[in-house]
């Protein structure tokens, strides 16, 4: 085989199989389904809800308010590079308040009968006692920089 | 030592023995960049929710500050312009420049944002890359009939990067979730095809779609078993298509990808049947590619025309489109200017198909809808009635488009732009609910009882609870009644 054309042929191989073999052994993030060729996967079925509360107030904001709609579907996925970017987005917009995220995913009740199963929530997903627990029991974004 | 050898040659032998004719890559390239540049086309509808509030977050974190930040314009112009070159392309501009370009622009307009995630726009992203990147390989000079084999090797990238789609595909599904098929279940649209699922068992019917996309990894590698790989996978993307899933055109895709698994045979038995009309055609390509003033000429008008009809498209940002094209056919010529008079030619039949497609979709109308909703729901008004009555312009008989702009009218306080939206409207549809609805307000607060009590009636067929509509007609049969002759 020619040496260039063997390079080549190795090079695009790695790059064909690095990014499917990357969500399986380092991605933390398993809702994040790019380039993994995770069509029509089980994680699918989970039915993520994401709250963004701003400041001291009870209240969760409106989303679509701040964003466009399109995002949101990211919000209902879980998928967290963009749900970090959207509070880093709030934290930029509302200096020396704080962001906090709250991440809730349900199987679809369609899957099973009854009650939605909880597959994951946000806050339980750390075990650092030294971060600040604000109201809601979430963390503040904009100074941990970690949902 | 032998073994190894053995091993070594038949590794060799799958890379580099491929060999492919030039006529079925010339069936390929059309049938593939068909597909594309309808998708790209297709995308411009959803330029409107990029840059919205200059939020984006790329596929890549380096990417957000190394590239422009995509717009709702700049995202047009991507999708517009790759539309062209696919339609360059199809229609036989083979040069290098058109494929690095579609390449660039296609892998700007994915990666740039995750607002595109979708699986095959990334498969397609590496298709263009290794088109780009190594030419599709045409068999050497003195054998350059239809017929005649090139070795290549990218070919048989492209079918091994659709076997790692279709592995990583399987492996996603060894999960219990979908093995005892309430994964699928719960995924699957209403439809006949979920009926079907349903009375094999939604197991039996995951496991199956797993088992399928296994042989395929291998069936797409061995020649002798493409027969079947294109049976079992055109079948089974048909099925997903046909089923409803929000997968855009990904099952047309992926059947553009298996005319490469068509058998040699089958090719030139087509290849044979166009033959005759090729051979007609012959005196006209021959006078085409004869360097002259007069090709020079047709190139000069062949632009030009082109560039009119793009002109013409209502879409906008039209004007940059125009230029974008306009550069892009500009540095394909230099590189081909042996060949003006077909380059000409190409391009112009490129800009009237990209008009034809402008007309039978509707990602105009869906484009200027989305653009609307969305400065609708950020309060700007003003605005979002200016994308509306571009809805109503691209798409007149559209009545959700009628009623939009109606709504707009009357949050802006124009009432009687509103009422002539109304009207055009019922003039499609006399019982649409919502226009009566609205013209039923507008004349009840004008005072003009009988047009307002003819609209609820109107609407009341529709919908005969209505409580805006009983109201008026309510309200105007009383009034109306008082003030009759007795």
């Amino acid at each position: 085989m020619p040496r260039r054309v063997s390079i080549a042929i190795h090079l695009i191989l790695l790059g064909l199989l690095l990014p499917p073999l990357h969500y399986y052994l380092f991605n933390s993030d398993k809702r994040d389904e790019r380039f993994a060729w995770r069509m029509f996967s089980p994680v699918r079925v989970e039915n993520c809800g994401t709250q963004f509360f701003v400041g001291e107030n009870g209240a969760p904001i409106k989303v679509a308010n701040y964003f466009h709609n399109a995002w949101l579907d990211f919000t209902k996925r879980g998928r967290k590079q963009a749900i970090a970017a959207m509070a880093q987005r709030l934290c930029d917009d509302n200096p020396g308040q704080s962001v906090r995220v709250r991440i809730l995913c349900e199987e679809r009740p369609r899957a099973s009968a009854g009650k939605p199963r909880l597959l994951y929530d946000n806050q339980r997903s750390t075990s650092d006692e030294d971060i600040e627990v604000v109201a809601h029991g979430a963390f503040d974004f904009c100074k941990i920089g970690a949902l | 030592m032998a073994a190894q050898s053995e091993l070594s040659r038949t590794y060799r032998k799958f890379w580099l023995a491929f060999e492919v004719s030039d006529a079925k890559l010339a069936l390929f390239r059309v049938i593939f960049f068909a597909v594309f540049a309808i998708d790209a086309w297709s995308q411009i509808a959803h330029a409107p929710r990029y840059g919205f509030r200059d939020f984006n977050v790329g596929h890549f974190p380096f990417l957000d500050g190394l590239l422009p930040m995509p717009t709702r314009s700049t995202m047009v112009l991507i999708y517009g312009a790759q539309t062209y070159l696919a339609l360059r392309i199809l229609l036989g501009g083979v040069g290098r420049t058109l494929y690095v370009a579609l390449a660039l622009l296609f892998a700007y307009g994915y990666f740039i944002s995750q607002l595109n995630s979708y699986q095959h726009h990334y498969l397609l992203a590496i298709a263009l890359a290794l088109v780009a990147a190594f030419p599709l390989g045409s068999a050497p000079a003195g054998q350059s009939k239809p017929q005649a084999r090139a070795r290549n090797w990218p070919v048989r990238m492209l079918l091994v990067a659709i076997s790692v789609m279709y592995l990583f595909a399987a492996l996603s599904k060894a999960d219990p979730e979908w093995l005892n098929g309430s994964a699928l279940q719960a995924q699957l649209p209403d439809g006949r095809l979920r009926e079907i699922a349903k009375s094999m068992g939604w197991g039996f019917t995951a496991k199956l779609t797993l088992f399928t996309e296994l042989v395929l990894v291998f069936a797409i590698q061995w020649r002798r078993a493409w027969p079947f790989a294109l049976v079992t996978g055109i079948g089974m993307h048909m099925m997903f298509h046909w089923a409803g899933l929000k997968i855009g055109l990904f099952s047309y895709f992926m059947v553009s990808l298996y005319v490469l698994l068509l058998p040699e045979p089958w090719v030139e038995r087509g290849r044979a049947l166009s033959m005759k009309a090729g051979t007609r055609m012959r005196p006209v390509r021959d006078w085409l590619d004869k360097p002259g003033v007069l090709a020079w000429l047709l190139c000069a008008v062949g632009l030009a025309a082109g560039l009119v009809l793009v002109q013409m498209l209502p879409i906008d940002g039209f004007n940059a489109l125009t230029i974008c094209i306009a550069l892009l056919a500009g540095a394909e010529l230099a590189t081909r200017w042996r060949r003006a008079g077909a380059a000409g030619l190409q391009h112009l039949l490129a800009c009237a198909l990209l008009v034809l497609l402008a007309g039978h979709t509707d990602a105009l109308r869906d484009y200027y809808r989305f653009w609307g909703g969305q400065e609708r729901r950020a309060g700007n008004h003003f605005e979002s009635m200016l994308a509306y009555e571009k809805v109503v312009k691209v798409a007149p008989d559209y009545l959700p488009g009628r009623r939009s702009l109606a709504a707009q009218y009357r949050r802006l306080g124009h009432e009687d732009d509103a009422l002539s939206q109304c009207e055009a409207g019922l003039a499609i549809d006399a019982t649409d609910l919502v226009l009566n609805r609205t013209a039923a307000e507008i004349y009840s607060a004008q005072g003009e009882g009988n047009e307002a009590l003819a609209a609820a009636e109107r609407g009341l067929q529709t919908s005969p609870n209505d409580p805006k509509l009983r109201a008026i007609r309510k309200r105007w049969q009383r009034e109306l009644n008082s003030h009759a002759p007795q």
